[in-house]
């Protein structure tokens, strides 16, 4: 096992080599630079002006060196600083990566409660009325793009009956209190949510479905248990296994997903940063942001493969 | 799981949700001191880098830093602000500023004329690449410091320490009026040992920004809000407010959002306003006053690119003018939110009395094509970079007007962040532009033809020089004929395709006193430079 994860994590070095090195000239043939992205559209800016200032920021370099000043910078631990306020990308990455995570997490916590307890009820009660409802709302939920949804819940929940406030963290200015922050955090945690609510519900209805015509559950009903304990410990413990690689798999669509959802409700977490870098054309924000959702996507699929082996027996990786 | 735990859970679920959706939108009246006299404005993203190269945070100029003098709300004149007064023994080519007495920073040091010394030079110091170095381009010394044969500008001296003396290396009557209001005053206590080319990474502009006005810097939260608290001593009177707060945005649409629901009191401008498809619901929230013809100082206008021989003809660019019913575009598709435009400068004591209207006309604009020989089977490649879509249907609109007289562009949209290489390269032909004027017609983007950027090969040397001669005076009536003249060439040349002058419409919370009163005084919306706004005056209803 500790072989394993140490050769994928070797492996996973070249990849993110290779990441950065497109992501890095993919980038820098946007067209327009930090520099004219910073001036105004509205009056040309002298040359010498946008000369000097390119020569400060090392984009008048050839962009192989450009690149190899930013590896040099990420071996000394320091991914640089931005074009746009100058602040090191370290402490900008690090000072919106919480509000992050907490969103994410809170929309993964919705999305699998909601998600498994529609799936087993509709499994359970297959070809119900229940079950055709849930079916119902589970497709209107994958297929309803989470910035609609997040659009719909501002109108709904701020703007027409406000309850709660449209966008922010936190009201600004005050003392930073729980309540104040889990207020803001209900709609996009619930547009982040409720999209992936779906994908587990039709999991987890499928998964369970599968498991519940297994010779196991007859025979465990045959012997006389109770239909909760059938339920619970048998149909469910084995039915959740796909579930979990599900989890994986949607970490990565979720640090995606937060991108937009971050923007619309002005949560000031890294997606809302990587939008206004990419707008800024401010680089080293952009490669700070690509670094860390690589290092997320391939540590969310080797945890995946190692939960695997954890909840399956059976499973082996040598 | 029992019933009796189920129900507990459930219970808990539903107090903890009551207790947040009881809570009220602005759960700050309890929670912090002072939050009644708060006032809440808008601030864009990425507008934090300070004055010396960001265009967009001048907001925080007019309550945190200051500059000598800045420029007023009613567009009259400007205000004392750090110099008490100014003057010139020799008609404007030195300049005597008399700072306040008694100015403190936000840290309790004295703001002195070495302060005044270390501000100029380092917006001219080439390692601090300072966008605004040019507005200071008349001070004597400032070539050799920007090629690096000087280390400070010769033109600025300390005279006593509340006395600074400004050299210019000729006669410039309106220099404090037109190019010193962009210059705010920096502390060179504290930024005076930072190394020039990393001075944009130094702290101070993000953590404690200790300035002179009205309001010290507290707090900045990335990218969610700057807080700021009243200075006790600001020299003008205490602020009315207790607290300034710029929440920050990224876009308009959650400004407007933010704005219905009470979340801030006053919206920002750079970047847009109210976008023109949100002015009627924003109206009829109970808490807004909207302005909805606020004058964006912003001629909207087809640019010719005179590199291309075909338009060079005058009468191919009047006729483009006569062929758009520019009226019924500002009726539809704008609802209403633009005036026609039939020359650059919007101040109407800048305009002739007698321009020509280019009333709609597609019948003269057809003959005007066929006498200059225009060939109608020509297509013209077309850029601009207003993705909203008020605009692109702008865009489509005027294509279809001149499609109807002969004349097929081919609207290319371009990514703000190319505009500035398509100035620079000139690779288009035509192209839907706009470019602030400000509030003096010496003011705008464009202040010279025969060899500017923006004039794209363009060249009238009558232009060039009645320039010149409206510079040489500071009294408006002995400015305005050179200005009008000017203005009348462009309006008989078409220099560009005059369409209309924008309007960006703004709304304001009643909760507040103050924003909505001065921005509806001022004659046009003032980018890019610090306004004095009264804004110790602004208070909490």
């Amino acid at each position: 096992m500790f072989n394993y994860i140490l050769r994928r994590l070797l492996v996973s070095i070249p990849i993110l080599i290779g990441i950065t090195v497109i992501v890095f000239f993919i980038a820098s043939q946007m067209p327009g630079d930090a520099v004219l992205a910073m001036i105004s559209t509205d009056t040309p800016q002298a040359e010498d002006l946008v000369k000097l200032r390119r020569g400060q920021l090392g984009l008048d370099l050839p962009i192989y060196e450009q690149y190899g000043r930013w590896v040099g910078q990420l071996l000394h631990g320091n991914l640089g600083f931005s074009f746009q306020s100058g602040e090191s990308v370290i402490s900008v990455i690090a000072a919106r990566l919480p509000a992050t995570l907490e969103l994410m997490g809170v929309a993964l916590i919705i999305a699998i409660i909601l998600g498994v307890f529609l799936g087993v009820v509709s499994a359970l009660k297959q070809y119900s009325w229940l079950d055709y409802s849930f079916t119902f709302f589970g497709f209107a939920g994958i297929s309803i793009p989470d910035f609609f949804l997040g659009m719909v819940l501002v109108y709904v929940f701020s703007i027409e009956l406000g309850l709660l406030p449209s966008s922010g963290i936190s009201t600004a200015g005050n003392a930073f209190s729980l309540s104040d922050n889990l207020r803001h955090l209900i709609l996009p945690a619930f547009a982040l949510g409720l999209a992936r609510t779906a994908s587990f519900m039709r999991y987890t209805r499928a998964s369970v479905l599968e498991v519940m015509n297994n010779d196991y559950v007859r025979t465990a009903r045959a012997k006389g248990l109770g239909e909760r304990l059938v339920t619970t410990r048998h149909i469910l413990r084995n039915a959740l296994i796909p579930v979990v690689t599900v989890i994986g798999i949607t970490l990565p669509t979720l640090f995606g997903g937060a991108v937009i959802i971050e923007v619309i409700f002005q949560w000031a977490g890294i997606g809302l940063m990587f939008i206004n870098a990419v707008t800024g054309r401010d680089s080293p924000v952009i490669m700070g942001y690509v670094l860390l959702s690589a290092v997320i996507v391939l540590a969310s699929n080797l945890i995946t493969d190692i939960m695997y082996s954890v909840l399956d027996p059976r499973i082996r990786y040598d | 799981m029992s019933s009796r735990r189920k129900s507990i859970f459930a219970m808990t679920g539903t107090a903890i949700l009551a207790t947040l959706l009881s809570m009220p939108i602005t759960s700050s009246a309890q929670t912090a001191p002072g939050a009644e006299s708060t006032i809440r404005q808008a601030f864009r993203t990425g507008c934090m880098a300070g004055p010396l190269w960001t265009t967009c945070g001048r907001r925080l100029d007019e309550t945190v830093l200051q500059g000598l003098a800045h420029v007023n709300w009613t567009g009259n004149g400007v205000k004392a602000l750090l110099a008490e007064s100014w003057s010139s023994p020799d008609k404007g080519k030195t300049w005597i500023f008399k700072l306040r007495n008694g100015v403190k920073w936000h840290d309790g040091k004295p703001f002195t004329a070495d302060d005044v010394v270390f501000s100029f030079n380092t917006y001219v110091d080439p390692a601090v690449a300072s966008i605004y170095a040019p507005k200071l381009v008349d001070v004597k010394g400032y070539q050799d410091f920007r090629d690096g044969k000087a280390t400070s500008l010769a033109g600025v001296t300390k005279v006593d320490a509340s006395t600074v003396k400004i050299e210019l290396v000729d006669v410039r009557p309106l220099w404090v009026e037109l190019q010193q209001i962009s210059i705010s005053m920096l502390p060179k206590h504290l930024l005076g040992s930072i190394k020039p080319s990393e001075l944009q990474q130094s702290p101070y502009w993000t953590q404690a920004r200790v300035g002179t006005g009205p309001f010290k810097w507290t707090k900045y939260v990335p990218d969610q809000f700057i807080e700021l608290a009243r200075n006790d001593d600001y020299f003008l009177g205490k602020p009315k407010a207790e607290r300034m707060i710029y929440r920050i945005f990224a876009d308009i649409p959650s400004i407007m959002n933010a704005l219905s629901t009470g979340e801030i009191d006053v919206m920002s401008y750079e970047g847009g306003g109210v976008p023109v498809s949100d002015i009627e619901r924003m109206q009829k929230v109970p808490t807004l006053t909207v302005l909805p013809n606020l004058d964006a100082g912003l001629p909207t206008y087809l640019q010719f690119n005179f590199n291309h021989t075909h338009l060079k003809d005058a009468r191919i660019r009047q006729a483009m003018v006569y062929a758009i019913d520019r009226d019924k575009i500002i009726a539809s598709v704008k609802k209403g939110t633009g005036k026609i435009s039939n020359t650059m400068f919007p101040a109407a004591w800048a305009q002739s009395p007698s321009l020509n209207p280019y009333k709609y006309d597609p019948a003269k604009a057809k003959q005007l094509l066929k006498d200059a020989g225009w060939d109608a089977s020509r297509k013209v490649d077309f850029i601009y970079y207003y993705a909203d879509q008020v605009n692109k249907d702008t865009v489509t609109a005027i294509q279809a007007y001149l499609a109807a007289v002969g004349v097929n562009i081919v609207p290319r949209l371009l990514n703000p962040a190319e505009i500035q290489v398509a100035y620079k390269d000139g690779t288009f032909e035509m192209g839907y532009f706009a470019n602030g004027q400000g509030l003096d017609p010496s003011l705008g983007a464009l202040t010279t033809t025969c060899g500017a950027q923006l004039a794209f090969t363009w060249c009238n040397k009558r232009v060039d020089e009645l320039y010149n001669a409206g510079l040489s005076e500071s009294a408006r009536e002995k400015r305005a004929p050179s200005y009008q003249e000017i203005s009348k060439i462009l309006n008989e040349e078409m220099f560009r395709g005059w369409l209309w002058y924008e309007v960006r419409p703004m709304a304001f919370s009643k909760r507040v006193v103050g924003p909505a009163e001065h921005y509806s005084q001022m004659p046009n919306l003032i980018f890019d430079l610090p306004v004095y706004n009264e804004v110790e005056k602004w208070e909490v209803k």
